[in-house]
Order: C-alpha cells, then sequence, then structure tokens
C-alpha cells in the first residue's frame, strides 16, 4: 500500500501536466473601430496592407472568401516592426444550394501572440482586435482560444450564405500580432453541421528542419542551374544564384571569413547560440570560405547528416572524397585548384520542411 | 493647276508618313539586329560554389571549327553509367557549353570533365574526350579570355590541391 503512493502521485504529475499543456488558454478580445486601431502600427494612422484571399469549399454557389489581411508596424508606432494579422470571412455573395451553409469557427496554427499591445486604449494589454465599426462585416468574436500553436476564433453568431446574392453575412475585421513576418497556411473552417473546410490563409511563418530530398534541386535545368549552396543551405530557391547580403543592400566585399558572415547576418540569419542548437525550429548552416576565392554552405537535415550544393551542380551528401557528412569541420573540403579551408561558424536560418520553401530574405 | 497643287499636297504627305513608318520600324527592329549579330558559344568554367561562375563567349571560327572537329570525331561512351558527367564537389567539375544563339554543328548543350563528354539535344548521349583535347582547349581559351582568378592560374600551375 505504501509503495503505491509515490507512483499516484507521480501519476497525477503526469495528468497535471498533460492537462496543462492541452487546456485551452482564452485570449483577450477586445472591440475596437477603424481607423483608430491603424495608430498601434503607424504614427499617422494610416496602414499599407498586403491582401489575399481564398475560396472556403462550402456547398454554396457564389463567392466566399476567407481574407487574409497583414501589414507591418512602422517606427514611431507602439507596434514598430511586428507584424499584424488581420481575417475575414465574407459569404454576403454565397448562396445555398440545398441549405444554407453556416460557419461557427475557424482554427489557424499562428504560433506566439504579441501580448503587450493595447488595441482599445483602456491602458491594458490586448491579445486579439475585432474592428466592430468604421470597416466591414456584422458578425464578432465570441471567443479566441489558444491551444499550442492554434488558436480557434469562434464567432458570435453563425456566419451565414444567403438565399440569394447579396444576402449572405460577413464577419468584421479580427486581427492580431505576431514578432514574424508572414507565410502561407491551411486554416480549417468549421462548418455548424460539423464539416472542416481546409483554406489557405497567411499567418506567421513558421520555420522547421527539411529533410535530405535532392531530387528537388537536381532537376537538370533551372532549379539546379540558378540555384547555388547559399540557396540550398537556407532551402530556399530564388533562382538568382543567391548571394549573401544582397538582398539587404549589404553584399560582401571580399571573400573573407568577417564579410560573408555579416553579410548573411544582413541578411536576417542569426548566429548560432552558445547552446549549439538553434532557436524556434531554425535550422543549423555552416559557412567555409577558400579565401580570396569563393565561400561554401552546408546544411544539417532532419536526420542529423550534413548536405550541400556545390555551386550549379547537384545536391549531395557527401564529401569530396565520398563519404557522408556527419561534421562539415571534418568533411574534405578540397577539390582540384579550390580548397574551403577557413570554417567561419554556423548560423541558424529560417528553413522549411519543404524542399526550397525556406523563409530567408536571400537574393 | 489646283488639280495640281492638290496632287503636289499629297504626294508630299504620303512621303513624309512612308519615312516616317521607314524610320520607325528601324528604330524598333535596331536591338534585335544586334541580337541577331551575336554568335558563338558560351562557355561556363565550374569553379565555384557560391560565387557565379566565369563565362565567356566562344566566336572564334578557328577554334569553333577546331571544337567542332573533334566533336564530330569522339567516340561513343558505351560504358558510362552515370546520370551527369559534372560532378558534385567541391572545386573545379567541368565546363558547359550553351550554343544559345544556335551554331551550326553543335548540339544545345554539352558538358566536359575528365574525358567525358555529356551532349544534350533533344536526348543525352555520352562520347569520349579522348586526351582531355575538347576540355583542354576549352580551359586554355579561358585563360586566354581572361575570365580565370589570378589566384586560380596560380593553383592551376602549381597544380595545388589535387
Amino acid at each position: 500500500m505504501m509503495n503505491k503512493k509515490p507512483f499516484s502521485y507521480l501519476y497525477m504529475s503526469a495528468l497535471v501536466l498533460v492537462v496543462l499543456f492541452t487546456a485551452a488558454c482564452p485570449l483577450k478580445v477586445v472591440n475596437v473601430s477603424a481607423p483608430d486601431i491603424n495608430c498601434v502600427f503607424d504614427p499617422s494612422c494610416r496602414i499599407t496592407v498586403t491582401d489575399s484571399s481564398a475560396p472556403i469549399p462550402i456547398p454554396a454557389e457564389g463567392t466566399n472568401f476567407l481574407q487574409s489581411r497583414t501589414f507591418v508596424g512602422k517606427p514611431g508606432s507602439p507596434a514598430n516592426g511586428l507584424y499584424g494579422y488581420e481575417y475575414r470571412i465574407d459569404l454576403r455573395n454565397a448562396v445555398g444550394i440545398t441549405y444554407i451553409p453556416c460557419i461557427s469557427s475557424m482554427i489557424i496554427e499562428f504560433g506566439p501572440v504579441v501580448s503587450t499591445l493595447d488595441y482599445d486604449g483602456d491602458g491594458s494589454s490586448d491579445q486579439v482586435f475585432v474592428i466592430t465599426s468604421g470597416g466591414l462585416g456584422s458578425i464578432g468574436l465570441a471567443s479566441a482560444d489558444k491551444i499550442g500553436n492554434e488558436i480557434t476564433f469562434t464567432f458570435s453568431s453563425p456566419v451565414c450564405a444567403g438565399g440569394r446574392p447579396g444576402d449572405g453575412q460577413s464577419t468584421y475585421f479580427f486581427g492580431l500580432v505576431s514578432t514574424k513576418p508572414p507565410g502561407f497556411v491551411t486554416a480549417k473552417v468549421k462548418e455548424t453541421t460539423g464539416t472542416v473546410y481546409n483554406v489557405q490563409a497567411r499567418a506567421p511563418q513558421k520555420c522547421g528542419i527539411p529533410p535530405y530530398n535532392p531530387s528537388y534541386w537536381n532537376d537538370g535545368g533551372t532549379i539546379q542551374h540558378n540555384n547555388n549552396c547559399y540557396n540550398y543551405a537556407n532551402n530556399k530557391r530564388t533562382d538568382t544564384y543567391a548571394q549573401p547580403g544582397r538582398a539587404a543592400g549589404a553584399m560582401y566585399s571580399n571573400l573573407t571569413c568577417t564579410e560573408v558572415y555579416n553579410a548573411a547576418i544582413a541578411d536576417g540569419l542569426v548566429p548560432l547560440p552558445a547552446s549549439g542548437n538553434c532557436p524556434d525550429g531554425k535550422a543549423k548552416i555552416a559557412l567555409f570560405v577558400d579565401p580570396g576565392v569563393d565561400y561554401h554552405w552546408y546544411r544539417l537535415d532532419r536526420g542529423g547528416m550534413w548536405s550541400h550544393k556545390p555551386g550549379a551542380t547537384q545536391a549531395t551528401n557527401l564529401d569530396n572524397s565520398g563519404n557522408p557528412i556527419s561534421n562539415p569541420e571534418t568533411a574534405d573540403r578540397c577539390g582540384d585548384w579550390l580548397c574551403y579551408t577557413d570554417f567561419c561558424g554556423y548560423l541558424c536560418c529560417c528553413s522549411d520542411e519543404i524542399q526550397g520553401q525556406g523563409h530567408e530574405n536571400i537574393n | 493647276m489646283l488639280i495640281h497643287l492638290e496632287m503636289k499636297k499629297i504626294f508630299y504627305i504620303l512621303f513624309f508618313i512612308i519615312t516616317l513608318s521607314i524610320l520607325l520600324c528601324n528604330l524598333k527592329e535596331a536591338p534585335a539586329d544586334n541580337e541577331n549579330n551575336k554568335k558563338g558559344l558560351k562557355v561556363t568554367v565550374l569553379l565555384f560554389s557560391g560565387r557565379p561562375d566565369p563565362t565567356f563567349l566562344l566566336e572564334d571560327e578557328d577554334t569553333l571549327n577546331q571544337l567542332k572537329d573533334l566533336l564530330s570525331k569522339a567516340k561513343t561512351n558505351e560504358k558510362f553509367e552515370q546520370a551527369t558527367v559534372i560532378p558534385s564537389i567541391l572545386g573545379y567539375k567541368g565546363i558547359v557549353v550553351d550554343n544559345l544563339y544556335s551554331v551550326a554543328g553543335f548540339p544545345s548543350r554539352f558538358a566536359i570533365y575528365k574525358g567525358n563528354i555529356e551532349i544534350k539535344d533533344g536526348e543525352t548521349k555520352f562520347l569520349i574526350d579522348e586526351e582531355n583535347k575538347i576540355e583542354g582547349l576549352l580551359l586554355d581559351r579561358a585563360i586566354r579570355k581572361g575570365v580565370i582568378d589570378k589566384r586560380i592560374l596560380k593553383r592551376m600551375e602549381r597544380r595545388e590541391y589535387k
């Protein structure tokens, strides 16, 4: 009997942890008006937005869509350097075929939400805002709940299509803020019947570690010939033979470790922390230089081995001696007339699990 | 007399319109003519991993004829089993020739590395570069054109690294 107690305590603790991790965390939602909300993002209270929309495949004729709107906080505003995201479900011109479909909620993978901004001007910090005046729509949010990286937005009443074009409904714009720039994700839109639809939306980009899958790069054509080791290490196809620092207007002038390394940092890559692990799901890459002649990058793939793409040739996981690369520092990096002798260091980049879809701004 | 004057007027107007049209047409076609004047083969020496590789346009008639002759005499390499002759390694990895301006007698693209030739002209076939003659000729022309870095030239002379 006495021996069983420690186990029951352990079991209880584990249960508490599981409950804590899976419990929905309600986000603070406030109602705001436009254009006042713009002042959080721009001192002149005028924002420049990027819009995209994707149809929701509900059983309806006419047009319906999920709109994603993004913008960047400008210097001098409380949201300086942060990224604003707004969403709206529009069924105004959707017409039900056999019944009037209605949407009850939307789930999106968003990641960390900035929780330090005051959207309604009451002096306290908020997390989600709904533009209930001065903008489109008529339906707000009942709640916004975060579980892990996913947020479920439940509408205050079902958003319904109409019996004829123009009779349907739209939500208000509802928004939140992230430190990360946008990328494409798949949102889940739930009908009141329980059917869930996948709809393309934009949300803060998610970094990932790519597997070693060279076939994407080794097409023997456009991708292979126009993407170099820097493209491959960042897992980003640009078809421009990307050069460190060029996208940021800070390209290296001399082929030294210091200059190429700093040029990559200007592109947004970050030095590897002392822990040796890249933060936020970022991927680890390594830089070597043949001083005054050329530079070369390797990337650490999912699975723990390294691979690289020597210039316009095929991507490979072998070094110059034909050995798999477990450590780029000890790999054979010397070929005819060139030898990448100088190890410059490791950096972290926002790569992606999908080949060629890295998120760093390189060119 | 009046009719004669009218005819003269019409003649001048027509003359003006035709002259203007010819001028405009010539202006439009000028860049195309320049583009058509381009000839030769684009040669890329695969050296670097990060930096763009050195390239040059091979226009010299004698070299083109020499190259055409060597290619036509090259024997088929039945034993070559890899997908490409260009290796995925660091350092020098061969030469790629693109026939961008449709020079007669050459395939649309071919690549050479250490005795092997890969021809791409619709389908891919592999030939033998006897005694590395084609590769040597193209490397020599690249050096003469001044597209190879001095540091690399020194290493080539010293046979450095490999």
